[in-house]
């Protein structure tokens, strides 16, 4: 595990010099995600102008989610979106035997190699906006529930990962995948939404089959609404068994896989 | 006419190379029903909480969940999604130079071979499309106007046509920066507001709504799903048609300009 912490270390450093190289690429990756993010709170204004709550939800309420949710998105998306995303294009070409031939687990070199630092500048952006939020709300500070919110805050970060990983894991089987990114941003547009929107049958089945409400709504909720300790559990007991079938998508998947070229 | 056959050409294809992802268009359609079932269900939830003062800017909430379905639909056939980002590439890398040497107008040659696509495109995601319609039925306000109808069918392509021109002027900033394509996922957010994609322009306040209304973004989106939920009158509708004519012209005049001067400062890599 220690070993794993240390290497990840020099992942982190080593894109960091990359990304020192290219200056401008990370000031213009910056300010485009920002203008996404004023995008989605222009869409709130306008509607919460027309509205006192939606779904139960007031004003703070979802802007905490919103800065949640871009917050995750954005973790998700500078430490394992970046290498998710090359996943095809390595089993495309061959280029995984790289990676097989290291004396490490194959799927965290995999998914951790590169950082996208641009994005990860974005992160505090969103942990900025939803601490507004909840400032705005004035509730009181709960040791117990910040810390249950980190732990959930993680557990959706992992939701994501296994979700786009096991998208990406197709390429095993399907020579073009490239629309899967595609699908990964439609689908998780399901998790960024208040859950109360949803009627019932909907809201049962994003919780439970396909547990995109446990990504962000538990996170949110467990801050600024309410949380039980059952579905705290719950959630996180979806988040390690997703990993761990992750795990087991990637052994089959490896073994169709064909090092195309080599 | 044979100085046109080279892009019949073109489009057919154009048109085969879109049959061979066929079933990945399928797909897209498929699972591009998400977005517009949380369309659906967001807007519910908001006109609850809205109780007993329905309208939003003018719309009911079926009319509203119909003003996205129309828009979805629209854009099957309009949008020029990654045309800026395609053009740019052929522009940075030389790619541009297997044209310039062909007895064809580039420009015109990627609007052909677009539109073929695209309009393959429509007949497979279409299906899936349909199915959600039905589904979401209870939730839909079907034009009742059939002349209303009519008029879309014709303003389809001077639509997708105003929609390519802003694309490809964005992708010919490649012949003055390099390295800019982030730059136009900023473009695609702005258009996305401007167009009234993201929300009806009438929710915004009146002199913001008119401000916008004087650019040429709303015939993309919100003035073709105004005129399916019969929002606009007989003179509305043709001042649309009148505005859309003279962008057009405006917005070919000034992708020629930036066209003849960009050719004169294109390097060419590759040669």
């Amino acid at each position: 595990m220690l070993r794993y912490l240390r290497l990840y270390r020099v992942f982190f450093r080593n894109c960091l010099i990359r990304e020192m190289g290219f200056r401008w690429n990370f000031i213009i990756r910056f300010t485009t995600e920002i203008v996404w993010l004023a995008t989605s709170l222009i869409w709130f204004h306008v509607i919460y102008s027309y509205v006192r709550d939606v779904g139960g939800w007031t004003r703070y309420q979802y802007l905490f989610l919103i800065g949640v949710s871009y917050a995750i998105q954005q973790t998700f998306e500078s430490l394992l979106f970046v290498n998710c995303h090359r996943l095809s294009e390595l089993i495309r070409t061959g280029e995984l035997d790289f990676y097989l031939s290291r004396p490490i687990n194959s799927q965290f070199l995999v998914s951790t190699r590169f950082v996208d630092l641009g994005g990860f500048a974005n992160i505090f952006f969103g942990i900025g906006l939803a601490g507004f939020a909840w400032h705005k709300l004035s509730l009181p500070i709960h040791p117990g529930n910040l810390a249950m919110f980190v732990v959930l805050f993680l557990n959706g970060i992992i939701i994501y990962y296994v979700l786009m990983f096991s998208l990406m894991c197709l390429s095993f089987w399907i020579i073009r995948n490239e629309s899967a990114t595609g699908f990964f941003f439609q689908i998780t547009e399901l998790a960024r939404q208040p859950a109360e929107i949803y009627n019932y049958g909907i809201k049962v089945f994003l919780t439970f089959f396909f547990p995109m409400v446990v990504c962000i709504n538990f996170p949110a909720n467990v801050m600024v609404r309410s949380l039980s300790l059952p579905q705290f559990f719950y959630g996180i007991a979806v988040g390690l068994l997703l990993l761990y079938l992750s795990t087991l998508i990637w052994r089959v998947g490896l073994r169709s896989y064909s090092s195309a070229s080599s | 006419m044979h100085l046109l056959r080279p892009y019949k050409q073109v489009a057919s294809v154009a048109m085969q190379e879109a049959l061979i992802y066929r079933w990945n268009m399928f797909l897209q359609g498929l699972v591009g029903l998400i977005p517009l079932f949380i369309t659906v269900m967001w807007w519910r939830a908001v006109y609850v909480a809205r109780g007993n003062a329905p309208a939003m800017g003018g719309y009911e909430r079926n009319e509203m969940t119909s003003y996205f379905l129309y828009i979805m639909l629209i854009h099957q056939f309009s949008s020029t999604f990654l045309i800026d980002f395609d053009i740019a590439w052929s522009i940075r890398n030389g790619h541009l130079n297997k044209y310039l040497i062909k007895p064809v107008e580039f420009p015109l040659y990627r609007w052909v071979y677009h539109i073929a696509n695209r309009a393959i495109n429509c007949l497979f995601v279409s299906l899936p499309i349909i199915m959600g319609i039905l589904l979401l039925r209870n939730y839909i306000y079907f034009p009742d106007n059939w002349r209303h109808v009519i008029v879309l069918f014709a303003m389809l392509l001077p639509i997708a046509l105003i929609s390519y021109l802003i694309s490809f002027c964005i992708g010919m900033i490649a012949f003055w920066m390099l390295e800019i394509s982030s730059l136009f996922w900023i473009f695609y957010s702005l258009r996305a507001i401007l167009s009234g994609a993201l929300f009806p322009l009438s929710l915004l306040p009146r002199p913001l709504e008119t401000a916008i209304c004087l650019l040429p973004f709303r015939l993309t989106s919100y003035f073709p799903a105004s005129l399916l939920l019969g929002k606009l009158n007989g003179w509305q509708i043709l001042g649309n048609i009148l505005s859309a004519v003279a962008w057009i012209m405006v917005l070919f005049l000034f992708a020629r300009f930036l066209w003849r001067r960009g050719l004169r400062r294109y390097d060419a890599a590759g040669i």
